[in-house]
C-alpha cells in the first residue's frame, strides 16, 4: 500500500521530469526507483526553480489526495485498535496528527491567499505569457505597424502626387482647380481659406521729389467669388508667396495651417517646383511632412551665364542702350581669369569628389571633411610680400545623413595694405545642409572670393590699381551714380546681391526690402519705378527739419500737420535709378 | 508627456531609447534590427507615435511579467516547503502505520503460535 502510494506521488509530482515514463514503467526501473525512493535528494528551492506556481499547486493537489485516502485508512485502522495502547499505535496516532496539522496548515495558507474555491478544491491560475511570448507578440505588432505605417505613407504620398499634378496645373493657368471644396480642405484639417487680400500699392516717389499718393482701397465688389478659378489661383499663389517668404535659410521652420495645404499637395520626403511670378521655385517637404524648405530652383546664375545676362541687360538701359558688355580694364586679362576658372574648376572638382563622399554610405557619422586648399594658401611673386586669405570649410556628417558645414574665413595680411575687405576679420558660420545646399554654399561663399585668391596669386597691384580707378571715377561722377552701380561692373558678387535683390522686391514688394549696412546703401530708400529698381537718396536737410520741430513742439510750437508740408523740405533729396546710365557730360567709367 | 506635442528630434531619440531596450527588436538578428529600426525611424510622426505605444505597452507587459514572477516565486517558495512538511508527514504516518501493522502480525503470529501450543499441550 505504501508503495502504491509513493509510486503515485512520484509518478504525479516534478519527478516525472527526472524519470521519463518509459523507464519509470519498466519493470527493473520500477524497482529501482522505489529502493532508491528515500535516499533522492529532497528538492530544494534552489534546485528545482519553483518560478511556476502552477506545477506546485498541481503537486499540492495530490498530496492532498494522497493525503486523504491515507487519513481515511489509517482513522479506520485505528477504530478498531481503541480499546488496545501499545507503544506502536501511540506512534501512528501521533504520526497521523502530525500529517493532519501539516495538511491543515497547509490547507489553511493557500484558502487565506485565494487558492482554494467554495468546494475546497485548488485553483490553479491560468498560464501566464513568458517573455518570449511577449516579444513574439510585440515583433508581430511592430510588423504589422510597420507595414500600415508604410502603406499609408505610401497613400499620402499618391494622394500628394495626384493633388500636387492639380496644383502644378492650377499654377499653369492652364486647368484651373476646381474640385477643392470646403469639406475636402475640412477632411485635410484645414480651414476653408480665406480670399487673398489686396495688399495696398505703396505709395510711389514721383520724380517730382515728392511722395505720390495712395491709391483708393479696392471695392468690396472687385472681390473674387470662391467658385472662380481666379480665386483659387490668387490663394494658393498668396500661400505659396507666403512660404517662401519664410524659406531659404535652410532652417526648419513650422508652418500655419494654410501653408500646410501647398504641403499637402506635394510629393511627402521629394521634392516640386513651383512657378510664381516667373521664377521658379524648389520646394523641399522632408519626410515627416511637417516642414518644408524652398529654394530658388535655379542656381545662382553665373556671370557668363546666358540668361542671367539677358536678366541684366532686361533691367539695366545701359548695358542695353550703350552695348558696352566687356568687362572692365582689370578684367581683360585673360591670364587673370584664366587663372581664377581653373582654381575654380579644380576646387569643384574637388569639392564634389569630397562631398559625394561625405553623403554615402561608406562614409560613417562624424566623418570630417576640410576644404582648406580649396583656393590655399597663397603666395605673392615677391616672397618678402606674402598675403594669406584663406577659406576653410569643414563639413561633418551627421547621424541624419545631413552634413554640418561650418566655414571659416581668415584673413591674414602681413603687410599694411588697403585691400577691398577688411584684414583679419575672422567669421564662423555653421549650417546644417544636404548635398544640394553644400553646392550652393560653395557657389555662393567661396566663389565670390576666388577673385581675392587671384589678389594672393599676385594680383594685389593690379587690384590696388583698380581701386584707385574706382575711386577716381566716382568722385567724377560727382556723387550721383551710386557706388553699388560702379560695382556693378566691377564685382561679381555685387551682381549676384542685385539679382537676389530684384528677385525679393519682385516676390515680396518694396516695402519688406531691408538694407544691411554692408551693402553700401546707407540712408537709401530702395524702391521699384517703372520696373526699374531706384536708390531714393534721404536729404539730410529732411533730418534736421524733423530735430528742429521736434525740439519746437517740446517748446510748445506747432505740431508736424500744423506746420504744413510746405515748410518741410522733400524727404528725398535725389533719385538714383540704379540702372540708368550717367548723366549726359558724366563720363561712363567702362 | 504627450506624444503628439512631443518635437521630432525628442520623438525620435524617445522611440531609439525604446528600441533599444526592446526585447522584441534585440532578439532580431542584426541586419533585420537595422532594418526595422531604420524603416520605423523613417515613418511619418503619427506612425512613430503608434510604434512609441507598442514598445511602451511592450515594456509595461514585461514589468507586469517580472513583478509576478517575483510575487509567484515567493508564493512557490513556501509553497513548496510546507509541501515537502506534509510530504514527510506522509512519509512518518506510512512508516508509523507499517510498523503497528507489522507489530500486529507479529502479535497475531504469536498468539497464534501460543495457541497451537497449547492446543498440543492439551493433546
Amino acid at each position: 500500500m505504501i508503495l502504491c502510494y509513493n509510486m503515485r506521488i512520484l509518478i504525479k509530482t516534478n519527478l516525472m521530469h527526472k524519470y521519463p515514463p518509459k523507464l519509470l514503467f519498466s519493470q527493473k526501473r520500477l524497482v529501482n526507483v522505489f529502493k532508491s525512493f528515500e535516499e533522492l535528494p529532497k528538492p530544494t528551492v534552489e534546485q528545482k526553480e519553483y518560478a511556476d506556481l502552477r506545477d506546485i499547486l498541481l503537486q499540492v493537489g495530490e498530496l492532498f489526495k494522497v493525503y486523504r485516502s491515507k487519513v481515511d485508512e489509517g482513522m479506520e485502522y485505528l477504530k478498531d485498535k481503541s480499546e488496545k495502547d501499545t507503544p506502536e499505535l501511540k506512534d501512528l496516532n501521533k504520526c497521523l496528527q502530525e500529517y493532519q496539522s501539516c495538511y491543515l496548515a497547509l490547507f489553511n495558507h493557500l484558502k487565506k491567499n485565494g487558492f482554494i474555491d467554495e468546494k475546497d478544491k485548488i485553483i490553479v491560475p491560468e498560464e501566464v505569457a513568458t517573455n518570449e511570448d511577449i516579444a513574439q507578440k510585440t515583433a508581430l505588432q511592430l510588423k504589422n505597424a510597420l507595414s500600415s505605417g508604410i502603406k499609408e505613407k505610401a497613400a499620402f504620398e499618391k494622394a500628394g502626387t495626384k493633388l500636387g499634378d492639380q496644383y502644378n496645373r492650377l499654377l499653369a493657368d492652364k486647368n484651373p482647380l476646381v474640385g477643392l471644396t470646403p469639406e475636402f480642405l475640412e477632411g485635410l484639417g484645414i480651414k476653408e481659406p480665406k480670399p487673398p487680400e489686396e495688399e495696398p500699392v505703396k505709395p510711389a516717389i514721383s520724380k517730382d521729389k515728392t511722395p505720390a499718393a495712395a491709391p483708393a482701397a479696392v471695392s468690396p465688389e472687385k472681390k473674387l467669388s470662391r467658385e472662380s478659378p481666379e480665386y483659387w489661383a490668387a490663394f494658393y499663389r498668396d500661400i505659396t508667396r507666403k512660404i517662401i517668404a519664410k524659406a531659404d535659410t535652410g532652417e526648419e521652420k513650422p508652418l500655419s495651417s494654410d501653408e500646410k495645404l501647398a504641403i499637402m499637395l506635394m510629393k511627402g520626403g521629394e521634392t516640386m517646383t513651383i512657378k510664381l511670378d516667373e521664377r521658379e521655385y524648389l520646394l523641399e517637404r522632408d519626410q515627416m511632412g511637417r516642414y518644408i524648405r524652398i529654394r530658388d530652383y535655379k542656381p545662382t546664375p553665373e556671370p557668363d551665364d546666358p540668361d542671367f545676362q539677358k536678366l541684366l541687360e532686361a533691367s539695366n538701359p545701359y548695358i542695353c542702350t550703350s552695348g558696352k558688355k566687356e568687362r572692365p580694364p582689370i578684367w581683360k586679362n585673360r591670364a587673370v581669369s584664366d587663372v581664377m576658372l581653373d582654381k575654380l574648376d579644380k576646387g569643384r572638382e574637388e569639392f564634389d569628389k569630397q562631398v559625394s563622399w561625405l553623403f554615402s554610405d561608406s562614409a560613417p557619422m562624424g566623418s570630417k571633411v576640410v576644404f582648406s586648399n580649396i583656393l590655399g594658401r597663397e603666395k605673392v611673386k615677391d616672397s618678402a610680400d606674402e598675403k594669406i586669405h584663406r577659406v576653410e570649410v569643414e563639413m561633418i556628417k551627421q547621424a541624419d545623413n545631413s552634413v554640418r558645414t561650418r566655414y571659416l574665413e581668415q584673413f591674414l595680411i602681413k603687410r599694411g595694405k588697403k585691400f577691398l575687405h577688411e584684414p583679419g576679420t575672422v567669421e564662423k558660420t555653421s549650417i546644417c545642409a544636404d548635398a544640394e545646399e553644400c553646392r550652393r554654399l560653395f557657389a555662393r561663399i567661396i566663389r565670390p572670393e576666388t577673385n581675392i585668391s587671384a589678389y594672393a596669386a599676385g594680383l594685389e597691384e593690379q587690384e590696388h590699381e583698380r581701386r584707385l580707378y574706382i575711386d577716381e571715377n566716382m568722385n567724377k561722377l560727382a556723387g550721383n551714380l551710386n557706388r553699388a552701380s560702379i560695382f556693378t561692373y566691377m564685382n561679381d558678387a555685387f551682381k549676384e546681391w542685385l539679382g537676389k535683390m530684384q528677385a525679393f522686391i519682385k516676390d515680396n514688394g518694396v516695402e519688406n526690402w531691408k538694407q544691411k549696412p554692408e551693402e553700401g546703401f546707407k540712408n537709401r530708400h530702395v524702391e521699384v519705378v517703372d520696373g526699374k529698381i531706384t536708390v531714393f537718396k534721404k536729404n539730410p536737410e529732411y533730418e534736421v527739419h524733423e530735430k528742429k520741430l521736434a525740439a519746437k513742439q517740446r517748446k510748445g510750437g506747432k505740431t508736424a500737420e500744423e506746420a504744413g508740408p510746405e515748410e518741410a523740405p522733400p524727404l528725398y533729396l535725389t533719385i538714383y535709378p540704379i540702372f540708368k546710365g550717367p548723366e549726359e557730360g558724366e563720363e561712363k567709367i567702362a | 508627456m504627450n506624444l503628439l506635442k512631443m518635437p521630432k528630434t525628442k520623438l525620435k531619440k524617445h522611440l531609439y531609447q525604446l528600441m533599444a531596450q526592446s526585447m522584441a527588436i534585440q532578439s532580431l538578428k542584426a541586419e533585420e534590427r537595422l532594418e526595422m529600426q531604420d524603416k520605423i525611424l523613417g515613418l511619418p510622426e503619427g506612425e512613430m507615435v503608434k510604434m512609441v505605444g507598442i514598445l511602451e505597452n511592450e515594456q509595461l507587459e514585461l514589468a507586469e511579467l517580472h513583478k509576478r514572477s517575483l510575487r509567484e516565486m515567493k508564493e512557490a517558495k513556501k509553497l513548496t516547503s510546507m509541501a515537502q512538511s506534509l510530504r514527510d508527514a506522509g512519509r512518518r504516518f506510512d512508516k508509523a502505520f507499517l510498523t503497528a501493522r507489522e507489530s500486529e502480525e507479529r502479535e497475531e503470529s504469536s498468539e497464534t503460535t501460543r495457541t497451537l501450543l497449547d492446543e498440543i499441550e492439551r493433546l
